[in-house]
């Protein structure tokens, strides 16, 4: 409400200045700076899409209708609202850099003003001509791209003291819950987390982050564009990887590193586990030295990691409170069912924010890390069947008792419990839902993939189901609890969403078959949002997937 | 994701409105349905603009003549920063008295030509290279549509939209506006067409209907009366023409016309609501007749 009415005071006065001072003003060329363009756009690259467009609107009903307007209205409108929205839309991006801001207002600016010249000839305004136009719009957008700068610092400044989140990795789509209706910022999110020290807030107020003085500057570990979706081919992945590798600062043929896989290529050469904003228990112990180039805000170290998996207990379960604390991606946080519901919660990222982790690791020194100085152990996580008998003994025999690695006895431990002691809520999801194992150490899962003698591989996940990946359409209701079976045996009412096809349904899998991601069409129309229902296919579901993730 | 799909559909909905408020409103935004919300948000927004205007008109005197370097070369250009320099020693007191004497010229063109004039200041420009401007004065004033706007030296544009307070000029430099003319001395008949401001020269383009009339740099224009005296009363001087374009075989004589009103700094202006009893011809002209 508060950036709302910034943003409108701010549009209003840079309306009335421009109508009643800037455009009678005589400067070189015959042009003027677009003061209601810049606005418009850095409110966009301020505040996202919906501020940006919301914006570039009512400016532009503004200019089209206040009094000295002429001619056909609506053209402000058309070219404002498409200037505000893309800025919106680079809103993200731009956060990268001060440059790349710079860059994307000075874009828009050039592009809306040309726009709008055109539309005006294009429209036959009698105010404005072709040999005018012509004459004027080099100096116009020169006018802007000096004024811009100013414009934006000062959106920049405001936005910051109305406590618009601005950090690099604040309101990531990346993060953006599958489901939710907003955007899962970190002040959303984590309104109050441990050890939450951010340095960006300061460095913004003090227009650090326009002078390109932010701690966010350091590269995040991860792969690089899979948002874009999976990566077809090996070149792709290989790219990608070594995208990732390159950003993150590591050598992508290093020693220590290797390059090939889904994300992560930077993470085996960091370990570092610091936990954000040294929060961490027993693990910031364990950190490399290089954890401090991930900048303060820790951010670096929410990239994809080690994946942590955690059960839910029921109500009453064995475990107590402290289990569920796992923290999602970054914090992203949404990945712990409501309900009572166990099924397994995958985070890659900070591990040792998570209380369950960390009070496990203090028992146990686990570290999870591939070749993290505590040990080069990374769990590895399996899925079986429940109760042996009704999947196929290939499972079955993955289902034993955890195969616990050295040392990590406590965490394993505490980890297969829940799996036990099931609670009375869900005894048919016992019958269908694996019991994951997780072993750390050098012990081999059967099908472990081992990348390197000494150091064993990445975690697997053998799923037998569709909804061993985490998400918050595992934020499950009772009633959706309750249809888990219809669910599981796919009668395509959930809109696209990866299925399974083979191994998935509650009759016997076929031996040998692979489980296969798969995308349910849906007759209902998918942009009618509320026929949607939490559950629709969002950007974590690729972490199941077996199309994006062969190696880990 | 859907709070990106969501705003797509935004945008969708936003880029609908806009090219439907584009299909409504006509040629040259004539539509009543354009005219009515236009008339609607003067009223709001001319209120404000009014109220800016009052805070940011002085600062857009000051700068009146124009930025350095914004015209002019050599000798020309000193002279223009000296003023500007010695402007800028000017008192808001001073300013007020620049104010005063505009309005003393335009009731000096006004009462020399016998017309009633509606005085106002202009508080608004047009956005884009628009030649339009937004005066202080409105149907309440007794200003309406396709009234002639003069300011102290001379002709400036028509009231193309009026609201209750404020209301809007289309300036003689606006691509789109036509005013018909005569010569001063052999009383041929032409018109002038904006070129666009000072984007465009600043000058005008006049076309005179007998194309062997004998044009020459000096010759001054007036405007012509239109019918029924709207959009343009008689008697109004519109420029000198300022070069001459002839072409051989053209059924028109050319000429540039560089207008009497600055119509890049326009402050104080006057809007005539009651034509004069008689045609003043070229009474009205500086040098004939009428103290400049």
């Amino acid at each position: 409400m508060k950036r709302a009415a910034a943003a409108g005071a701010a549009l209003a006065l840079a309306l009335l200045v421009q109508l009643t001072l800037v455009n009678g003003l005589r400067l070189p060329g015959g042009g003027a700076p677009d003061l209601v363009l810049l606005t418009v756009s850095a409110i966009g690259l301020v505040g996202g899409e919906r501020p940006g467009l919301a914006a570039g609107f009512c400016a532009g009903l503004a200019l089209d209708l206040a009094p000295p307007a002429s001619g056909p209205a609506g053209q402000w409108t058309l070219v404002l609202s498409l200037a505000g929205y893309w800025c919106g839309r680079m809103a993200f991006t731009a956060r990268r850099s001060s440059l790349l801001a710079l860059a994307v207002a000075a874009v828009a600016a050039a592009t809306g003003e040309a726009a709008s010249a055109g539309l005006a000839l294009a429209l036959g305004s009698p105010g404005t001509g072709p040999a005018a136009l012509a004459g004027a719009l080099p100096w116009s957008v020169f006018d802007d791209l000096a004024v811009g700068p100013l414009v934006l610092l000062a959106a920049v400044r405001v936005g910051a003291l109305l406590g618009v989140p601005l950090g690099r990795d604040d309101d990531s789509p990346a993060r953006a819950p599958a489901d939710g209706a907003a955007p899962s910022g970190l002040e959303a999110a984590w309104p109050a987390g441990p050890g939450r020290r951010y340095g960006w807030l300061p460095a913004i107020a003090a227009g650090g982050w326009i002078a390109g003085g932010a701690p966010g500057n350091a590269v995040r570990p991860g792969e690089v564009g899979w948002l874009s979706g999976p990566a077809a081919s090996r070149r792709a992945r290989r790219r990608r990887a070594r995208t990732a590798a390159a950003l993150a600062g590591v050598a992508p043929r290093g020693r220590r590193v290797r390059v090939g896989g889904r994300p992560g290529a930077g993470w085996a050469a960091r370990a570092a586990f610091a936990g954000i904003g040294g929060a961490a228990g027993a693990w910031s112990s364990a950190a490399a030295p290089g954890a401090e180039r991930h900048g303060p805000d820790g951010h670096g170290l929410r990239g994809p990691g080690v994946p942590r998996i955690a059960f839910r207990p029921g109500p009453g379960g064995p475990l107590g409170r402290g289990v569920t604390g796992v923290a999602g991606p970054g914090g992203g946080g949404d990945l712990s069912p409501r309900r009572g519901r166990r099924v397994p919660r995958i985070a890659f990222g900070a591990a040792a924010t998570s209380p369950i982790l960390r009070k496990a690791g203090r028992s146990a020194r686990v570290a999870p890390g591939g070749a993290g100085p505590g040990g080069r152990r990374a769990p590895r996580i399996a899925f079986g069947p429940g109760r042996p008998g009704s999947l196929p003994a290939r499972l079955v025999r993955r289902c034993r008792a955890p195969r616990t690695g050295a040392g990590s006895r406590g965490l394993a431990a505490a980890l297969a419990r829940p799996a036990r002691g099931i609670g009375p809520a869900a005894p048919d999801l016992m019958r269908r839902r694996c019991v994951p194992r997780i072993a750390f150490g050098s012990g081999r899962l059967p099908r472990g993939l081992r990348t390197s003698p000494g150091r064993p591989a990445a975690p697997r996940f053998h799923g037998t189901s569709a909804r061993f990946a985490a998400g918050p359409w595992l934020a499950a209701s009772g009633a959706r609890a309750a249809d888990w079976a219809g669910q599981a045996r796919g009668h395509g009412g959930r809109g696209k969403q990866p299925r399974f096809r083979s191994a998935a349904g509650p009759g016997p899998a076929r031996r040998g078959s692979r489980p296969r991601a798969a995308v349910l069409r849906s007759r209902r129309p998918r942009w009618l949002p509320w026929l949607r229902r939490p559950g629709d296919r969002s950007a974590v579901w690729r972490i199941g997937g077996r199309r994006m993730s062969q190696l880990r | 994701m859907r709070h990106a799909r969501r705003s797509r559909h935004l945008l969708g909905a936003a880029i609908a409105v806009a090219l439907a408020l584009i299909a409504m409103s006509g040629p040259g935004g004539s539509s009543p349905l354009v005219r009515m919300l236009r008339e609607a948000a003067g009223s709001v927004a001319g209120g404000a603009e009014r109220l800016a205007a009052t805070v940011t008109g002085p600062i857009g005197r000051f700068f009146g003549p124009g930025l350095p370097g914004a015209a002019g070369h050599g000798a020309a250009a000193a002279l223009e920063r000296q003023v500007i320099r010695l402007r800028a020693q000017l008192s808001a007191a001073e300013l007020t008295r620049a104010e005063y004497l505009g309005l003393r010229r335009v009731l000096g063109l006004a009462g020399a030509g016998g017309y009633r004039v509606v005085v106002a200041s202009v508080i608004a420009f047009g956005q884009g290279g628009q030649q339009t401007v937004t005066i202080d004065a409105g149907t309440a004033d007794g200003v309406r549509a396709q009234q002639t706007v003069i300011d102290g030296n001379g002709l400036v544009g028509q009231v193309i939209a009026a609201s209750p307070g404020t209301s809007t000029v289309l300036l003689v430099s606006a691509p789109g506006s036509v005013a018909g003319v005569r010569l001063a001395p052999g009383g041929q008949l032409g018109w002038v067409t904006g070129q666009g401001g000072a984007a465009g020269g600043g000058l005008l383009s006049l076309q005179v209907l007998d194309p062997s009339a004998a044009l020459a740099p000096g010759e001054q224009l007036v405007t012509a009366a239109s019918l029924r005296d709207r959009p343009f009363v008689p008697g109004i001087p519109v420029g000198v023409i300022a070069a001459v374009r002839g072409r051989a075989g053209a059924l028109t004589a050319r000429a540039l016309v560089r207008p009497y009103a600055d119509l890049g700094a326009l402050d104080i202006v006057g809007v005539v609501t009651g034509p004069p009893p008689r045609d003043p011809r070229f009474a009205m002209l500086p040098g004939r007749g009428r103290r400049g």
